[in-house]
């Protein structure tokens, strides 16, 4: 049963977003700054297609999507269904909070995950000029997928707590800026210091850069990432339950 | 059938409901009545499992399960429509009914069938194709009904399902509550008074958290009967006139505004009142019975209430 009602909320979800505007402007900017940046790129590097897509997913252009995207496809979440009233009547239903966190979180990922799929003919184009090495696209794609699901993780808490989508983004994007920045926080210690290498160890930064596009995928930042996602949709939980008395 | 029993429910540091008790027998439709306030939205987000009793406060009991120990199949059994039904504008009527279908848990091989029966039944198989944001508020209710109907509920739930409707819509939406009222009990929480006279089997009324009064139809015509009146009219009345009408046996009440007197009594006392205007050589220029309505019962318990706290 569960497994019903989390792909009735997935369905919903995703015609929610493809019947509002919200998903086509993001989608459209999202594919516009992306084949621009490639554009550039490619002119810049002269063609060498490893760095090219070392740089793509490198640049600031790149984790600014990374950090937005996430909040603006999350923020109607919760905070429209209470906002509108459905929540009530969602819940009269006999759904449990399990699968209507898991449904609204999947509703959201899915959605990045096709906005990151809209670029697989760029990397189709590419391999038809040159040689790229697919390894790496698929490192990158799993890093992709796996930070696109830590966002939304953290965009489906922050939907939780408010019934106002815009405090709802702009909550869940601090706090998307404030994981970004951990990275630069190891620059404050001395370098092979404990402290540097947490910090190293936990910025997104640093595992894009290092690992997904060499194309290795550690572990390591693998259970971080999932972690993350567990504790914040555990969080919402206790959020949701915590509403009912209230 | 709903059975609530001494129910207590609170809403931050607030007691909202206090001991309320009612039953509701299978296959009634039950009004419930109150001010602004009182708890009846509360009373109707526990039976429906929305929120949840206080821990150990009484018992409620829908459709034979306690909504504590089987909140799921409590879910299952019950039909819900809210006081304003929210909607998704941007999906279609069918697309939102096979959302909700889905949700209910209803088998795959049935959804169509129950889909278009409740459709059906709503006056909605026409409109299937149409967005919810483009809706009436008349036909958003109809669209929550059909929703409340999809899993064939042992009980519906119905928060003052009429409101903002037009006449058309109100009295098209009353008769819908009265057929689908032939196989489910139902709680109908209204404001008009004259809905749940035509529609309800049975009245509770609620006022500060608490239940102020419970009567089945038969009751409460006899208490609407015994609580009747009479408007007199007079020619020139005595200055007795009132101490005299209020000495005649079952008249409670003699209010007079110059040769006019309201009379209320809790029996018939319209046979006396002509003898006594014979017996005095009265001249009666009007002489009316004036039944008391179940508004004036509410507000009776209603004040009764104010003037207790």
């Amino acid at each position: 049963m569960m497994l019903r009602h989390t792909a009735a909320i997935v369905h919903r979800e995703l015609l929610s977003l493809f019947t509002s505007p919200i998903a086509y402007i993001i989608l459209f900017t999202f594919l516009l700054v992306n084949g621009a940046t490639f554009h550039y790129y490619l002119r810049v590097l002269d063609g060498e297609l490893a760095a090219v897509i070392a740089s793509q997913f490198g640049a600031p252009v790149f984790w600014f999507l990374c950090l937005v995207a996430p909040p603006l496809i999350t923020m109607r979440a919760f905070a429209e269904e209470r906002r509108a009233g459905t929540f009530e009547l969602l819940i009269s239903t006999g759904i449990g909070d399990p699968a209507l966190i898991f449904g609204k979180f999947l509703g959201g990922w899915i959605f990045q995950a096709i906005l990151w799929c809209a670029l697989l003919p760029l990397f189709l184009l590419l391999d038809s000029v040159g040689q790229i090495d697919w390894g790496v696209i698929v490192s990158l794609y799993i890093g992709l997928l796996l930070i696109g699901a830590l966002f939304t993780s953290i965009g489906v808490l922050a939907s939780s707590l408010t019934q106002n989508q815009l405090v709802a983004a702009v909550l869940a994007f601090s706090v998307n800026l404030a994981i970004f920045f951990l990275s630069f926080l190891r620059y404050l210690f001395d370098r092979g210091t404990l402290e540097n290498r947490f910090f190293e160890h936990v910025s997104p930064l640093h595992h894009f850069g290092r690992d997904f596009s060499q194309g290795v995928v550690d572990i390591q930042t693998l259970v971080l990432y999932f972690g993350v996602i567990a504790w914040a949709l555990f969080l919402t939980a206790k959020v949701l339950e915590r509403r009912r008395w209230s | 059938m709903i059975e609530v029993v001494d129910l207590q429910r609170t809403l931050g540091r607030r007691l909202v409901l206090r001991e309320v008790s009612f039953c509701v027998p299978p296959g009634r439709i039950a009004g419930f009545l109150g001010p602004n306030g009182a708890g009846k939205t509360t009373t109707m987000r526990i039976l429906t499992t929305i929120l949840p009793p206080d821990p150990g406060s009484g018992r409620v009991v829908v459709a034979g399960l306690d909504v504590r120990e089987h909140p799921r199949e409590v879910c299952r059994r019950v039909g819900y429509l809210p006081e304003s039904m929210p909607i998704y504008p941007e999906l279609r009527v069918i697309e939102y009914l096979r959302y909700r279908a889905r949700l209910k848990g209803i088998p795959h091989q049935r959804m169509r069938t129950r889909i278009g029966e409740s459709m059906e039944l709503c006056g909605l198989a026409s409109e299937s194709r149409r967005t919810l944001g483009v809706l009436s508020k008349g036909f958003r209710q109809r669209v929550g009904l059909a929703d409340a109907l999809l899993s064939e509920p042992e009980v519906l739930i119905l928060d003052e399902p009429t409101s903002g409707l037009d006449p058309q819509q109100v009295a098209e939406v009353r008769q819908l509550i009265a057929r689908i009222g032939e196989r489910s009990t139902i709680l109908l929480s209204s404001h008009v008074l004259g809905e749940v006279e035509q529609v309800c089997d049975l009245i509770v009324i609620l006022a500060e958290g608490t239940v102020r009064a419970r009567e089945t139809r038969e009751g409460w015509v006899s208490r609407l009967e015994r609580a009747g009146g009479l408007e007199l009219l007079l020619r020139d009345p005595p200055g007795d006139a009132s101490h005299r009408i209020r000495a005649l046996e079952g008249v409670r009440e003699v209010d007079s505004k110059g040769d006019r007197f309201t009379i209320t009594a809790d029996r018939d006392v319209r046979e006396a009142m002509f003898r006594l205007a014979v017996e005095r050589r009265w001249t009666v220029l009007e002489l009316a019975s004036r039944p008391a309505t179940l508004e004036s019962l509410f507000l009776e318990v209603v004040a009764e209430e104010a003037s207790l706290s």
